[in-house]
């Protein structure tokens, strides 16, 4: 849990928008959907572990 | 620090590079397909107007120009000249698929000047003559679409190299 895991979020973001741009200016907008899932699912994937510990810790503050 | 800078950089780099290879190799089948057509035009004249034989029509065509197609007849008419096959469409097919493959031409193209082979040398001077044109009216059809292809793809596939290289860069590092 640092704040580098907030740049490369960031910045998988920025090359995930400009692909997008690219993909559908050239056409083909299929691809470019695919990769804005792709990015959407690689950043879930990078997050999923601090996402699991929040609902832990959440749900053990609950029961107190 | 610096060695993750580094490593970046190379992949950046690497995929760039990549992404403008396959960008160049779309140019340069139309410069090819451009190529072809003058070699063409030069061996319909060789052949119609000064009826040399085969073998030496293509050769002396391959000594004025110059590319993989111009390799390509020379290969043919080396073929012909120590008669290794029976036929002139046995000899242009082993040429074009050994030779052929190397450049940037596609499957379709290859295809196409296989084709040709059939018809070559088969007929009198008209008859060629006639070929000659239909080939040149289906070779403007590939012609355009390989034009249509690189003025859609070319900037594309430069783009998507970098980015591409970027992505892999940022989640890994």
């Amino acid at each position: 849990m640092d704040v580098n895991l907030i740049f490369k979020i960031a910045a998988i973001g920025i090359v995930v928008a400009v692909l997008n741009r690219v993909l559908n200016q050239s056409g083909r907008e299929e691809m470019a959907m695919m990769t804005t899932l792709a990015g959407v699912v690689v950043v879930l994937m990078m997050i999923i572990n601090l996402i699991s510990n929040l609902f832990d810790s959440v749900r053990t503050m609950f029961h107190l | 620090m610096l060695l993750k800078g580094i490593g970046g950089l190379l992949v950046i780099s690497a995929s760039g590079i990549l992404g403008i290879l396959h960008s160049n190799k779309l140019s340069l089948r139309y410069k090819e397909l451009v190529n072809l057509r003058r070699v063409m035009q030069m061996l319909e004249t060789e052949v119609t107007y000064g009826a040399t034989p085969l073998p030496v029509a293509l050769y002396s065509v391959s000594k004025k120009t110059e590319g993989p197609v111009s390799r390509f007849l020379a290969n043919v008419s080396e073929h012909l000249s120590k008669r290794s096959f029976y036929t002139l469409k046995e000899a242009w097919n082993d040429s074009a698929e050994r030779l052929l493959m190397e450049s940037s031409l596609i499957k379709a193209d290859i295809e196409f000047i296989k084709s040709f082979g059939n018809i070559l040398g088969c007929s009198d001077r008209e008859d060629q003559k006639k070929h000659f044109q239909l080939f040149y009216i289906q070779l403007r059809h590939q012609e355009d679409s390989a034009m249509e292809e690189v003025k859609r793809s070319a900037e594309m596939y430069r783009s998507l190299g970098f980015l591409l290289g970027m992505a892999v860069f940022v989640v890994l590092a």
